[in-house]
């Protein structure tokens, strides 16, 4: 098929030509869903490595499932990103048995901070703050406020209400808040 | 401890989010080439790609008889059949009983008023 006409078509549908042998749709789904998934996963994991390797796992499950596929009842990326945030789960528990120490190290200590940081650094701390949190929170701000996701569709991903997922970005932000205080000159807020 | 105007606030946040967006990693050729060929390794082949051969009725049909042999045997019967039919030589409708009670049979293979060799 045509990339101006594969461009067209849903994720859906895509994916049920994949299933039936189009060689074009999986360019056109990777091109679509690959870029949105490695910044979550690496917000997630903060190791680029890693967070390209759960991509990969991801992509794989999708294409093993497209035979199956039932179309209408789940978005592709919905479906994605859920097994995405499943698969960071369960590697940052296999972290937590390695040590803590092993995981980025913020950036908060470094010396020389100055009141004007540059862009790299901010984020730095950004994403330091975020590794504090408990993982649901940290997966439902990144996927509300850095994703640029709806509630309902993050609890479509992590598998809970809207309610809950509201409670945890609410939650999540205050945390995040709490733990940049101090630093707002230092960031250049 | 932190006074009032270390808090950060809500827009300070979103501030810091909306850089977070901006400044993501895109997945690199190599990655790509990689999902890709997972892809084609995993796709399920098209329906007519698979080696079969076009199946008409006439093919099922050679095919459920025994192939052009059988082919063959059942054109002679049939044609056998035609013949018969036509040309209706003296032993089609002698019984079996008929046949018993006599000592011989007479019988021509080309009936007396032959179709096939008259003319007009």
């Amino acid at each position: 098929m045509a990339l101006d006409q594969s461009a067209q078509l849903s994720d859906d549908a895509l994916l049920m030509l994949y299933a039936n042998g189009d060689p074009g749709a999986a360019s056109e789904l990777t091109a679509r869903l690959a870029p949105r998934l490695l910044p979550f996963c690496n917000r997630m994991l903060q190791d680029l490595a890693e967070a390209e390797d759960v991509v990969q796992e991801s992509m794989l499950r999708l294409w093993k499932m497209a035979p199956d596929w039932v179309p209408g009842a789940a978005k592709p990326s919905t479906w994605l990103f859920r097994v995405a945030s499943n698969l960071c789960t369960d590697r940052l528990r296999k972290r937590r048995g390695v040590g803590l120490e092993e995981i980025a190290e913020p950036a908060d200590d470094r010396p020389g901070a100055e009141a004007q940081l540059i862009q790299a650094e901010r984020l730095s701390a950004l994403d330091a703050a975020l590794q504090t949190l408990p993982e649901r929170q940290r997966q439902a701000v990144v996927l509300r406020h850095i994703e640029g996701m709806s509630n309902p569709e993050i609890g479509e991903i992590l598998e809970i209400s809207v309610e809950a997922v509201e409670s945890l970005t609410a939650r999540g932000k205050r945390a995040l808040a709490a733990a940049l205080a101090g630093r707002k000159e230092e960031l250049g807020l | 401890m932190t006074g009032p105007n270390d808090r950060i606030d809500e827009f300070e946040l979103d501030a810091l989010f909306e850089e977070a967006r901006g400044e993501s990693p895109t997945p690199s050729d190599d990655l790509v080439a990689r999902i890709v060929q997972d892809a084609a390794q995993m796709q399920p082949k098209p329906a007519s790609s698979e080696g079969h051969e076009p199946t008409g009725v006439f093919r099922q049909f050679l095919a459920a008889i025994g192939g052009w042999p059988a082919l063959g045997g059942l054109a002679t019967a049939a044609i056998t059949g035609v013949y018969i039919g036509v040309a209706q030589p003296g032993l089609v409708g002698v019984t079996a009983a008929e046949l018993e009670d006599l000592d011989y049979v007479s019988t021509e293979i080309w009936p007396s008023d032959d179709l096939f060799f008259e003319e007009g």
